[in-house]
């Protein structure tokens, strides 16, 4: 019987269920898989008791973690840029660049939530200007190092500027892009370091105001935990939970469909590796292992799996083989434009194509049928 | 190949439009209307929809709620543009797709399909000239974040025969007014690209307006803003009511604000928020579609995500009721009324459903021929 849940065609069905099984037969834990759902009033709990301290679980142990660690890798990327500022050198470069790998590593875990408070104020793009098509961002940056303007070099003053210019893509391209090295050889205090410690600082403080729209007594955490028919965010924990599982579902399909296949494309010949984020760092690999981590995290940490362990044990199956294949990649250590060019390279990442598709329907399909969540065919995805 | 203005202004010309006035009502375009009246069951609404299976499809239902008959789409549907002389349809991809359906209502088949030029997408809308020999298109020139009216020659297969500027990006529904000659565009303002599907590129910069232009020539008549509170309330649907244009928006700003999502306009004037943003409670700031019931007395504005449908006095521009059906998105006129199609597969005549079919999910859009 039809309901009103988005319906994959068959093909992607059939493959779906051939990972799943594939999940069950190498980790014996699976006992099987239904489609017929068993929702959660079902089990003779109301949604109240059932969502409620999940959600909590969220927020205390997954969301908010997440920004405050992004606030504080902030803050030491900040210092470590300001040592090299002060004392220009290879060593202090080296530390300045090491110091970004934790900072794509800490975005990364909380790129998926792009509810609320990230949304307000135009934030997400402000931390993470992507993708940016036409280079508009990148325009904007060397704009502002070539003619070296003060006004980029205060927190309040950048945070004025466009979104482009005081995330982590623009720092990126201070400590990777194109004259970098010369960050170790110039004069102290030279404009492009001292802009670099500045969007470090700007990041911490837009996540510091992250975590404060999240944690102020009417807060969005607030919002998730009181929802109510007067609330213009949330009417029922049922809304909230659609709205957990809406930004999984994301976050799975963002690194399947725009940061890897359409990266890839259908051969290394006709690849675009310069549209994924941190080519410039080479941190293309680890950015996509972090955002699948962190979805899964929701799961494990953020308890979402207690209501439904079967396909959280295969959703986990699903993100830690895709990762497994990442991890390979990023060991080889190689430029990520060259790696994607190569032909084994390409096959694996075209490989992690299968158990994102996966993970995604589980995400956006089965847990919702079980736990009676499916959103319906016109609130999928408004046009 | 582009349309010469001479060339373009001749065949405005010559199809008979008037310059000023109401539209002609029994004007046809001789080749492209000539089928034969002699279905059993005459069309009443066309709608695109979702199988069980996962397939879409178009369909086109009778007064009475039967399924008259229904086409394979390859992939989802969007919105349908009726012929004046409401003997054809076209249907349109959901964007960011590249086909156009055209189904014969009078011998129930599909009759044709086209495509936008390449580098173009649809948007899912359209609507037909008065004598129904030209159709213009909403459509994204992506690679330049362009807006564009795709114009379509009727007569001549469908062969793409000109285009004008939308003057905004994210044209999403484009209609006619009452004098046949005035185009209002409600341009979204959000850059998108096949590159990126239905990812929204622009949202910190999103400049959404309301443009008119001359459907002779494409020359600007108009041009509106929202005030600086409402630039991220993307405009995307529209329909007219007397003098009055009503516009529904989706807001892609702070969710925790309560914002109107409804506004009219009228040339020359600024665009004016309907009833403040209480009213829009639980409708998770997004309005599907927007319908004006048969003698412009009403307009109806669904509300899919918060499942409701409010339906608003065109003259006082005060909220009427509101109705509320789960996941519906389509509204069509009815007579003095509206008809409501849902994802659960209903058609809804006055809380009653006409038509209920389990298998199918219908799409944002539902459009009335008669």
């Amino acid at each position: 019987m039809m309901t009103n849940t988005h319906q994959k065609p068959a093909t992607s069905l059939k493959r779906c269920f051939m990972n799943v099984v594939c999940a069950i037969l190498t980790g014996g834990a699976i006992t099987g898989i239904t489609v017929t759902g068993i929702s959660a009033t079902a089990w003779g709990q109301s949604a109240e008791t059932t969502y409620r301290p999940v959600i909590k679980q969220v927020i205390e142990k997954a969301i908010l973690p997440g920004y405050e660690n992004l606030v504080e890798v902030a803050a030491q990327q900040g210092n470590d840029i300001e040592k090299l500022c002060l004392s220009p050198n290879e060593a202090n470069l080296k530390y300045a660049r090491d110091s970004f790998r934790s900072l794509v590593s800490a975005w990364s875990r909380v790129e998926m939530y792009r509810i609320g408070p990230a949304i307000k104020g135009n934030r997400q793009e402000k931390l993470f200007f992507w993708p940016d098509r036409k280079s508009i961002g990148l325009r904007q940056v060397r704009k502002l190092i070539n003619t070296q303007d003060k006004t980029a070099l205060t927190t309040e003053t950048l945070q004025k500027k466009s979104v482009a210019v005081q995330g982590i893509l623009a720092l990126e391209y201070v400590l990777f892009g194109k004259n970098s090295d010369a960050l170790s050889t110039t004069t102290p205090k030279s404009y492009r370091c001292e802009y670099g410690a500045t969007i470090a600082q700007t990041i911490g403080a837009t996540a510091k105001s992250i975590v404060n729209d999240w944690s102020s007594p009417s807060g969005y955490a607030t919002q998730m935990l009181n929802p109510s028919s007067t609330s213009p965010i949330y009417r029922s924990d049922a809304e909230v939970m659609q709205d957990l599982l809406r930004i999984s579902s994301e976050m799975i399909q963002s690194t399947r469909d725009l940061k890897i296949k359409n990266t890839i494309k259908d051969s290394p010949a006709k690849s675009k590796p310069k549209r994924a984020p941190f080519w410039r760092s080479n941190l293309t690999l680890h950015a996509y292992q972090n955002n699948l981590k962190a979805v899964e995290a929701l799961f494990t940490v953020g308890g979402l799996g207690k209501l439904t362990p079967r396909y959280t044990k295969s959703l986990s199956f699903e993100l830690e083989q895709t990762n497994k294949f990442l991890a390979k990649l990023e060991k080889e250590n190689s430029p990520w434009e060259e790696q994607v060019k190569q032909k084994e390279a390409h096959e694996l990442l075209t490989f992690t194509l299968i158990p994102l598709e996966g993970a995604q329907y589980i995400v956006s399909e089965l847990i919702p049928q079980e736990l009676g969540l499916s959103l319906g065919f016109n609130s999928l995805d408004g046009d | 190949m582009a349309l010469s203005r001479r060339t373009f202004l001749s065949r405005i010309a010559a199809s008979g439009v008037l310059a000023t006035g109401q539209l002609p009502l029994a004007s046809f375009a001789p080749g492209f209307a000539q089928a034969q009246t002699s279905s059993p069951h005459q069309a009443a609404y066309v709608s695109t929809l979702r199988q069980s299976d996962g397939q879409y499809a178009a369909a086109v239902i009778d007064h009475a709620g039967n399924l008259i008959f229904q086409e394979h789409l390859d992939d989802r549907g969007h919105a349908t543009a009726i012929t004046p002389n409401k003997k054809f349809a076209v249907v349109f991809a959901r964007r960011p797709g590249r086909f156009a359906l055209v189904l014969d209502l009078v011998n129930n088949q599909r009759h044709q399909a086209f495509s936008p030029s390449a580098g173009h997408h649809f948007y899912g809308h359209g609507f037909f000239s008065p004598d129904g020999k030209i159709l213009y298109a909403t459509e994204n020139d992506y690679e330049n974040e362009r807006g564009i009216i795709g114009i379509y020659d009727t007569e001549n297969n469908f062969a793409r025969i000109g285009q004008h500027d939308s003057y905004g990006i994210g044209p999403h529904e484009a209609i006619l007014l009452s004098d046949g000659i005035t185009i209002a565009i409600s341009n979204g303002g959000i850059v998108t690209h096949p590159d990126y599907p239905r990812q929204k590129l622009n949202l910190p910069s999103m400049e959404p307006q309301i443009s008119y232009i001359d459907r002779r020539d494409g020359k600007l008549i108009s041009q509106s803003k929202l005030p600086s509170e409402y630039t991220q309330l993307s405009l995307r649907h529209i329909s007219a009511a007397k003098d009055h244009i009503w516009i529904g928006g989706q807001f892609e700003g702070d969710p925790g604000n309560s914002i109107s999502l409804v506004a009219t306009h009228c040339i020359g004037e600024e665009i004016k928020p309907v009833s403040k943003g209480q009213t829009y409670l639980g409708m998770k700031q997004y309005i599907g579609s927007v319908s004006t019931n048969a003698n412009d007395t009403l307009v109806a504005t669904s509300a899919p995500k918060g499942n409701k449908i409010a339906i608003w006095n065109s003259d006082t521009r005060e909220l009427v009721k509101i109705i509320t059906h789960q996941d519906a998105g389509g509204v069509a006129p009815n007579g003095k009324d509206f008809t409501i199609s849902d994802g659960q597969g209903n058609l809804w005549q006055n809380n009653k459903a006409i038509y209920h079919n389990p298998e199918i999910a219908w799409d944002n859009h539902l459009s009335s021929v008669s």
